[in-house]
């Protein structure tokens, strides 16, 4: 039987357009992976290598040297535990706090809701600037203490915003439901709407982490005792003294480190990257959904 | 086990900031009264009047039904009664106390959503025993009753799932079955059939039916399908506008209904109404003419009319598709659609330039079937005529 025309498995054909979109988004890909990729190899570079090989994709010869060095010039358990700090237990408090006060603006019956909505958004285009913030700090005697890593952005409001709305596409019968059935209002928020927003719960602790575990500003203006101070402003020293800024207070801290090649420096951005590298598959999926928040209807 | 007395019961939703700004902005524009009459709810300088005079006495393991159509304050009732709604004014009483300031927890009701509202994390015990574990019962009695609740809806084999492994017949037995565990004083259901589809409700309203003769308490239903109303309901409420318009049993609503809106609501599909109808008084007897024919009313309907001192003049006549018969010497007209139901045919004619629809039972037809375009001749039982003012749009029977 004569095969019919239509029936021929038809080729596909690729678009100009497809073969140009591939190509630049192959290349913002590999633009966002070579810093990493660069790090990661550099890190395990001897420090000869490391001077001949400037521009490299592999390790020629791998070596555990730069981790030896930074491990055994840098106190880095307590620097670590100063990030730690602000990073898992300031994310839970300020998981609670933005939670909450979401949780309360997203409902219709508060009174002033408008009001209050307004005095947030006016909060952040004019935020209070960092010597008021710094002044208030100081007043509050949190300076040199590890809770102004985190109480200065207890409540980030636009991630605020963000869990606010999510909140609002939690039915209203969910919650009345739970009244008739006898619940008050905090079990109500704790036993219906948390549980309800477990993938904006992730996508905003993700983002909290995130942002105490790479604040550096918090760590050096807050915080005087480098010993004290968190990882990111360990790594912004070892940096420095890399570059030449050697002669800044922070040398005899890490002065070891002054002798070794930028190999060092490349060891303790991953072992700063790591963690959030370790929690980060966990939280993705929560993390996608979270993003889409009110763009589908579901 | 309780009755239920509203007492004069109003609810105004008091105008918020933005409503405010808005009315002053359309108050500009002279576009005020144009939006104002789009919608069915009263606007006054308090608020938005969702519910007005609504007085009704609920009695004990009665089931009744409000019914009305969207935006009529059905729900709005419904929720004041479940404590979920402020009472602007007015008392609400259940089993005899004043509750217009308990809280829902402690009113003794359980209610049923539209939307089901089951906790989705939760498995479908969980959700049953939820309201127990609130109340502080002890597990093993929790058990007891769920398990129990859950054999008389037939969802014992789902216990252990979440409510997003359930179809939403499964998901209505399981919002039921939440409601009945607490053995509340009053049941209280918001158009809980409403997202299943035809052949569904009509099982679950069976099984409502049923439940209700095992469970035997005090029922609040809403609806907007006067089907449901009519079959579930001891009483109905019939509702437009925030108002009452009737309360009465299934029967009384449909044969003595008590306005136009009534009469034109219930039953489908829906009343015919003649509108330039003729009301005549020859001598002590009144006769009502419809389409150029005459039909001398029966004594029952006489004496009413009288007792009523009605005058004769225009009156808008009223005839339900099931009271119209064929016959060849009736008023002409012809057929636009003939619509085939199986055990009745829908024949939607036109007479003199207005829509008229009968409903004929197959049976009666035989072999001679009634097809579009036909032109025939209809009739009607002058004891099955309801008559109204065309002013107050109010029955005059």
């Amino acid at each position: 039987m004569r095969k019919l025309k239509s029936d021929a498995p038809r080729r596909r054909r690729i678009s100009l357009f497809t073969v140009i979109n591939t190509i630049l988004l192959c290349l913002v890909a590999f633009m966002m992976f070579y810093p990493f990729w660069y790090v990661l190899t550099g890190s395990f570079m001897s420090t000869d290598e490391s001077v001949t090989n400037v521009f490299h994709f592999v390790v020629r010869r791998p070596t555990l040297d730069a981790y030896k060095t930074f491990f055994s010039s840098v106190d880095v358990g307590r620097h670590f535990l100063a990030s730690f700090y602000a990073s898992v237990f300031g994310m839970i408090i300020s998981l609670i706090c933005t939670s909450m006060a979401a949780y309360a603006l997203s409902r219709r019956g508060l009174p002033g809701r408008t009001l209050v909505m307004k005095i947030v958004l006016g909060a952040m285009l004019f935020s209070g600037g960092l010597i008021p913030i710094y002044m208030v700090i100081r007043n509050l005697g949190m300076i040199n203490t590890w809770e102004s890593l985190w109480v200065p952005g207890l409540i980030n409001l636009y991630y605020m915003i963000i869990m606010r709305t999510y909140f609002h596409g939690i039915p209203e019968e969910l919650l009345d439901a739970a009244r008739i059935d006898g619940a008050g209002e905090w079990r109500i928020f704790f036993k219906i709407v948390l549980p309800n927003a477990l993938p904006i719960l992730a996508t905003i602790a993700l983002f909290y982490m995130v942002d105490r575990w790479n604040d550096l500003m918090s760590g050096i203006i807050y915080i005087n005792d480098v010993n004290d101070q968190p990882l990111q402003a360990m790594l912004y020293r070892i940096i420095q003294n890399q570059t030449g800024l050697a002669g800044s207070p922070v040398s005899s801290t890490v002065g070891t480190m002054r002798v070794t090649s930028e190999t060092a420096g490349y060891a303790a951005t991953i072992i700063t990257m790591l963690p959030i590298l370790c929690v980060y598959p966990f939280l993705q999926k929560y993390f996608v959904h979270g993003m889409m928040v009110g763009s589908l209807k579901d | 086990m309780a009755g239920v007395t509203l007492k004069d019961i109003k609810k105004v939703y008091p105008f918020t900031s933005e409503d405010k700004k808005a009315k002053k902005r359309k108050k500009k524009k002279g576009e005020i009264e144009a939006s104002e009459k789009k919608v069915n709810l009263q606007i006054t300088e308090e608020g938005v009047v969702a519910v007005q005079q609504f007085s009704l006495d609920i009695a004990d393991k009665e089931f009744i039904v409000l019914v009305g159509p969207s935006g009529c304050g059905k729900s709005t009732t419904l929720r004041m009664i479940a404590g979920l709604e402020e009472i602007t004014s007015g008392e609400l009483y259940i089993d005899g106390k004043l509750v217009n300031d308990v809280a829902p927890k402690d009113r003794d009701i359980a209610m049923v959503f539209q939307s089901y509202a089951l906790y989705p994390h939760m498995t479908v015990y969980n959700n049953m025993a939820f309201s127990l574990k609130m109340k502080h019962v002890p597990k093993a009695e929790i058990d007891k009753k769920v398990r129990e609740a859950a054999e008389i809806l037939d969802i014992t084999e789902y216990l252990h799932r979440k409510p997003k492994a359930l179809s939403g017949g499964q998901r209505q037995r399981v919002a039921i079955g939440r409601a009945i565990v607490r053995n509340p004083k009053v049941f209280l259901m918001d158009e809980p059939l409403s997202n299943l589809d035809a052949k569904l409700r009509n099982q679950m309203r069976a099984e409502i039916i049923k439940l209700r003769e095992k469970i035997n308490t005090t029922f609040i239903y809403v609806t907007h399908d006067q089907t449901e109303a009519m079959t579930l309901g001891d009483r109905i409420v019939i509702m437009r506008d925030g108002f009452i318009q009737q309360i009465g049993t299934p029967q009384e609503v449909f044969n003595h209904p008590a306005n136009l809106f009534v009469a034109g609501f219930i039953g489908t599909p829906q009343m015919n109404f003649f509108r330039d109808a003729e009301l005549k008084k020859n001598g002590d007897t009144y006769s009502v003419e419809i389409l150029g024919k005459e039909f001398v009313l029966p004594e029952d309907k006489q004496e009413k009319l009288r007792a009523n001192g009605v005058e004769p003049g225009k009156v808008i006549a009223g005839v339900r598709p099931v009271h119209l018969s064929i016959a060849d010497d009736g008023i002409a007209a012809k057929v636009d659609v003939s619509e085939m139901m199986g055990s009745e045919l829908h024949l939607h004619m036109d007479v003199n330039g207005s829509d008229v629809v009968a409903v004929v039972p197959t049976a009666d037809l035989g072999d001679s079937m009634i097809s579009s375009h036909q032109d025939i001749g209809f009739t009607m039982k002058p004891n099955l005529i309801h008559l109204f003012d065309p002013e107050t749009e109010k029955s005059l029977l």
